[in-house]
Parts: C-alpha cells; sequence; structure tokens
C-alpha cells in the first residue's frame, strides 16, 4: 500500500513523506522537505535504516536515532519524533 | 587600545570578493560549489554576490521538484528551476541579490556550531542592510526579518572540511508571480496563502520607500560583510580553475534533469 502526507515539525519544518508498506511494515519511505540535515547524504541513511521497520513510532523514532547516531547526522528543523509522526500519518492517508 | 590595535590589524586582511552579476540558476550553483570544493586551495575565504538571469527557482536538497514546483507555468515564464545542494525550501529567484560565503573550517573565521556560524554569516547581511538604514534581526534558524517580515533566508552545507552558505536579500517581491509557479497544498486556499505570505515576505524596496538598484544593494552587503567581520573585501575574477570546475559541475549535476528531478 502507498500513502502520502505532508506535516509540519512543531517548531520546525515541513516534511513530506512517500510511504510505501505491507501490513504494518515498511517497504520503502521518501523524506522530503524543507528541512537541513548535515551531512545531507544522511535522508538517504534514514531512508534506508526504515527498510523493514514496523509502523509504530517507538521503533521508527529509534530506527531514526540509530541512523543519526551511526553517521553524526545533525538535524536542522526535522526530528526523529516529527519523522515518525509524519509517517504515521502518510499511513493512515493510504489507498491500495 | 588593545582591541583597537586588534580590530586595525583584522581589517589589513583581505578577503576575495567575487562579483559575477547575473547568470543562469546553473552556473550560479555550480560556481558556489567550485568554489567551496577548491577552498583549501584559497588562503582566504570568498564572498560572492551575483543575481539571476533568467529568473528561477530554486528547491531545497530534500524536497521533490514535482511536490513544489509547476514546471509548465515556469516554462511559460521562462523561469529556470534548479536543485541546491543546501537543504531549505523553494525560492523564486527575480529581484534580489544573492551572496554566497565559503570559508574552510581550519581558517577559524566561524564558530563551529552550526548554528551560530548562521547567525555569524547572517549578520554580514544585517549590517548591509543596515547600510541601506535598515534594522535587520536574525531568526533562526536561518531568516533575516526587517519589521517583523522575512527579507532573506539563507541556507548552509558543510562537505569536506569547507563550509558554503548562500542566502537571498529581496530587493523586491511579486507573491502572485511566485505562486503562479509554487504548488500549494490546496488550490482553495491559495488566496490565503498568497495574502498570508505577503504579511510575511518583504523587500528592500518596501523597507526603504523606494527602489534600490543590484549594485547599490551589493556596495551596502560588501561593506556589511566587512565591518560584521573586521576585514577588507578585495575584488577578483573566479581562478581558471574554479571556472572549469564551474562548468564541469553545471554539466553533470545543475543542468542536468538526473539531478534536479532526484527527488
Amino acid at each position: 500500500m502507498k500513502g502520502k502526507s505532508t506535516y509540519k515539525i512543531p517548531e520546525g519544518k515541513l516534511v513530506k513523506i512517500e510511504l510505501d508498506f505491507s501490513g504494518e511494515k515498511i517497504n520503502a519511505v521518501k523524506i522530503n522537505g524543507d528541512f537541513f540535515m548535515h551531512p545531507e547524504t544522511g535522508v538517504e541513511l534514514i531512508e534506508r535504516m526504515l527498510k523493514g521497520t514496523m509502523l509504530e513510532k517507538k521503533q521508527i523514532v529509534n530506527a531514526v536515532d540509530v541512523a543519526v547516531k551511526k553517521n553524526s547526522l545533525q538535524l536542522f528543523g526535522i526530528t526523529p519524533e516529527g519523522i515518525a509522526d509524519a509517517i504515521l500519518l502518510a499511513k493512515g492517508a493510504s489507498n491500495v | 587600545m588593545q582591541f583597537y590595535l586588534q580590530r586595525v590589524l583584522q581589517m589589513s586582511d583581505k578577503w576575495r570578493l567575487i562579483l559575477t552579476g547575473h547568470n543562469s540558476a546553473f552556473y550560479n550553483m555550480a560556481l558556489d560549489e567550485a568554489i567551496m570544493k577548491l577552498s583549501h586551495e584559497q588562503g582566504v575565504p570568498t564572498v560572492r554576490f551575483y543575481g539571476w538571469k533568467p529568473a528561477a527557482i530554486s528547491i531545497g536538497y530534500f524536497q521533490g521538484m514535482n511536490d513544489e514546483v509547476d514546471i509548465e507555468k515556469c516554462g511559460e515564464f521562462g523561469v529556470d528551476v534548479v536543485r541546491r545542494i543546501t537543504g531549505g525550501g523553494a525560492v523564486f529567484h527575480d529581484s534580489e541579490v544573492t551572496y554566497s560565503f565559503v570559508a574552510t573550517e581550519e581558517s577559524n573565521v566561524l564558530p563551529k556550531n552550526i548554528l551560530d556560524s548562521y547567525k555569524k554569516i547572517c549578520s554580514g547581511v544585517i549590517s548591509g542592510l543596515g547600510e541601506l538604514k535598515l534594522d535587520a534581526s536574525f531568526v533562526p534558524l536561518n531568516d533575516i526579518v526587517v519589521a517583523g517580515k522575512k527579507i532573506s533566508g539563507n541556507a548552509q552545507t558543510r562537505r569536506e572540511k569547507a563550509i558554503l552558505q548562500h542566502g537571498t536579500v529581496l530587493t523586491g517581491v511579486d507573491v502572485e508571480k511566485m505562486f503562479s509557479m509554487l504548488k500549494v497544498p490546496s488550490e482553495k486556499m491559495k488566496g490565503k496563502l498568497i495574502e498570508d505570505v505577503k504579511q510575511r515576505v518583504t523587500s528592500i524596496e518596501q523597507q526603504a520607500g523606494k527602489k534600490i538598484s543590484f549594485e547599490q544593494t551589493v556596495f551596502a552587503m560588501k561593506k556589511g560583510f566587512e565591518e560584521s567581520f573586521g576585514v577588507g573585501l578585495k575584488e577578483s575574477k573566479p581562478t581558471k580553475e574554479e571556472a572549469q570546475l564551474a562548468k564541469q559541475i553545471m554539466g553533470e549535476r545543475f543542468a542536468s534533469d538526473t539531478w534536479n528531478f532526484r527527488r
């Protein structure tokens, strides 16, 4: 199934999610938006880390956190919690 | 006395000033990147001021081109589109002066902390607006406002121990034209959104109550950066290596759909 969402991170920037999932599992996710991340290539590392993650807030936050820490990413205007909320919103707006 | 001497000594430092006038979006973005990539070969930081011809929309590194931009409409207006290597939002580059600031991390002219370094570089723009008698201030993360309205947006990237920050200083603003090319979440809300943005965005022309030319604005910004960093800016041209690399980057990246439409 596929879903899209646009979510304004509280006190942050706008995140746009394109989600592909089966059951409760993420197949692929694209995280777009007007946020900042150093280095920029970190976004692809986060997207990759989320593949296979269950669609549950804690697990998504944890997967993003792992990618952030492992790669020493710095996020501005976006947070692991915000990414999780946006992904779950995309799930809610899904159609087959 | 000691402070005065230190200041005089600093003022004798000459950083590089590059003035390239108006060029295409592809060249502008490529030259910024080339200057950053070759910054370790320069002994000093580089400040560049430029404009966009034709007018263009740049989107942030993480944005989806088709999510943000009505490509067909841009074609009708002859407006180019390009993806930046920096994050942030979509920008319509028309009546503005754009600056770029490049320094190596080891030059120690900027704070290590990214948020602090935004503020430091933006202080050059704020001093420049001060030269035009406008009272501007920095609003984290990346905006500069006058009278509570945004007049400048800024974006930074750090690669290979070099720092590039570029940003706009709006000399004029046409919100309706901008939104005819930018996609909005809901067409029904477009009118309200345009009114909101008109309330939140301003330009030198609006704030000064008169048109101030590109050249006058560049001159003010040059003085602003000199004042803020306590250095002199000495005009020079891009080096042969920078020009060559810019040409290569332009072809491989900024003028290519693979890059511009990758998200």
